[in-house]
């Protein structure tokens, strides 16, 4: 009873106890880092890496995509053209609610195939009313409806944008061609920006997205369509890594209708400019004063 | 012991200094996207291609082939008209009229479009002509022409951009784009649009209640039309 007195006995047990809780509390993190690279938990924000950096860490996401997915993949990093600012705009008056753009944008940005994920939502909007609260995401039956309109609402690119203030972490920001983006690999997944945005533009990666590899968009960017991790938020990004590059994105290339617009806001003789000059714009929930990128109007 | 927890702390302090430096390897990356610029002529570098159905001046018979499409025939096979024709036009219909109804040679087409009647827009005497109040004669391909004397303002905005279905490049100083023509959507002899199947809707979990149609709830939550 004379080396170890009661007290040394008190000291070991709460150091054994101690110690065991540590362990136990830091488990989870534990099993979530192991997913992860020391590379990938030591990288840089997206705008302070390096050429050299950034060409380490898109060849190491094509690998993880082929390790985790099976696919061979292409990712680029797709800059901002100067003398660019993108607009878009949508006629609600031909819009038929068909879904066609909802449709490829999950294909285009390599969305989750069980929850049918897309950045954009078509609302089905009762004539006579701009509620959005009242509108119907959710429809299974043929459209139109004769009383019936429909609103497609997908990220409107905000020139003050909410979701942006609010990241702690500056994971999201303004892009010199007015796209507001998400460095995935920076994102902590707190989801202040899904709460601060008034257009449910945002979605959150609850799980690791499932996509058959032949399904997979090979054409890919690190701010766009690369497939992303558990655990972040992601939106839409106007098809940067299409747009950027001249293309039109995947939801017009889609529409059937020719409802969307998309163009250079600096060309005077861009299609965008010809909508917002003769034809009545609005945006939605003008009063937040987010200065939305994305305009609505009716014929006539 | 202090002595021990000093040193301990500036060999950490080393090796983040270390590891710092590591990291940070290289200057900042440019930014080599090309400028845009105002093209410098009216004329783009890349075309627009205005696209038609290749359907277009064939009708559908009520004959069908192997593969269970109906049978095409151009226009021309029946109303083929001068020097070269062996028989007129009204000798072939007559013809025609005498083992089946004109309606069989022409089933495809369900005449809805205003009051407008086969010659409003058709030329008599070959079909796959057309021509506008004007009187001025066009073929098939050139439909748009017919289309716009009406639909003045839909050609309009069709013409900036803000009408019709398209691909390819926003930016024509980068890449061409393709255009639907009208009949490319619209059928012309009835153009109002049908109703559609839509593609399927979000799955999310935070599924919108109307809680005053819970018919929609067991919709939603039971089974799915789409799987």
């Amino acid at each position: 009873m004379s080396s170890i007195g009661r007290r040394g006995l008190f000291k070991v047990a709460g150091a054994t106890l101690g110690a065991a809780a540590f362990a136990k509390a830091s488990a989870p993190l534990v099993k979530f880092a192991s997913g992860m690279s020391m590379d990938e938990f030591l990288q840089d924000h997206y705008r302070e890496l390096s050429a050299k950096d950034m060409e380490t860490v898109l060849r190491r996401l094509e690998d993880e995509t082929e390790r985790d997915y099976g696919a061979k993949v292409n990712i680029k990093d797709v800059r901002p053209q100067k003398g660019v600012q993108f607009g878009y705009a949508l006629n609600l008056s031909v819009c038929n609610g068909c879904r066609k753009c909802a449709e490829a944008c999950h294909h285009e940005n390599n969305h989750d195939r069980e929850t049918n994920n897309s950045y954009i939502r078509v609302f089905e909007m009762k004539k006579g009313s701009l509620d959005t609260e009242h509108g119907d995401a959710h429809y299974q039956h043929a459209t139109p409806k004769d009383d019936s309109y429909y609103m497609p609402v997908q990220c409107q690119q905000c020139d003050n944008p909410p979701c942006v203030d609010v990241c702690p972490v500056k994971a999201t920001w303004k892009e010199d061609d007015g796209i507001v983006v998400v460095d995935y690999n920076w994102c902590i997944g707190c989801r202040y920006c899904e709460a601060a945005c008034p257009y449910h533009a945002r979605r959150f990666n609850w799980k690791k997205p499932t996509i058959p590899a032949e399904e997979i968009n090979p054409n890919q960017s690190y701010l766009s369509n690369r497939i992303r991790p558990q655990g972040v938020v992601e939106k839409c990004t106007f098809c940067l890594h299409r747009t950027r590059v001249g293309k039109l994105p995947a939801c017009l290339e889609a529409c059937p209708t020719g409802a969307r617009v998309f163009g250079n806001l600096l060309d005077p003789k861009s299609e965008i400019r010809w909508v917002l000059k003769n034809k009545r714009v609005f945006v939605l929930k003008e009063e937040l004063g987010a200065k939305p990128r994305f305009f609505y109007f009716f014929d006539a | 012991m202090p002595r021990d927890v000093a040193n301990h702390l500036f060999l950490f302090g080393v090796a983040f200094v270390l590891l710092q430096g590591l990291a940070c390897s290289g200057p900042a990356r440019e930014n080599d996207a090309p400028d845009w610029t105002p093209a410098s002529s009216d004329a783009p570098v890349y075309p627009t291609h205005i696209v038609a159905p290749p359907s277009t001046g064939m009708l559908k018979t009520e004959a069908t082939e192997v593969s269970g499409d109906p049978v095409g025939i151009a226009c021309m096979t029946c109303h083929e008209a001068g020097a070269g024709a062996t028989q007129s036009f009204a000798q072939r219909t007559r013809e025609a009229r005498s083992k089946d109804s004109p309606r069989s040679m022409h089933t495809e087409v369900v005449l809805a479009h205003g009051n407008l009647e086969c010659a409003s827009c058709h030329q008599t005497d070959s079909p796959d002509h057309l021509h506008i109040a004007a009187g001025e004669s066009f073929s098939l391909a050139e439909s748009m022409r017919l289309c716009s004397q009406c639909h003045g303002l839909i050609r309009t905005a069709y013409d900036n951009g803000a009408h019709g279905g398209m691909r390819g490049y926003w930016d024509l100083q980068r890449g061409p784009r393709e255009r639907n023509d009208c009949i490319a959507c619209h059928n012309p002899h009835s153009p109002a649009h049908p109703q559609v199947i839509p593609a399927p809707g979000p799955k999310d979990k935070n599924v919108y209640r109307e809680v005053h149609e819970g018919s929609i709830i067991d919709q939603r939550f039971g089974k799915d039309p789409h799987e």
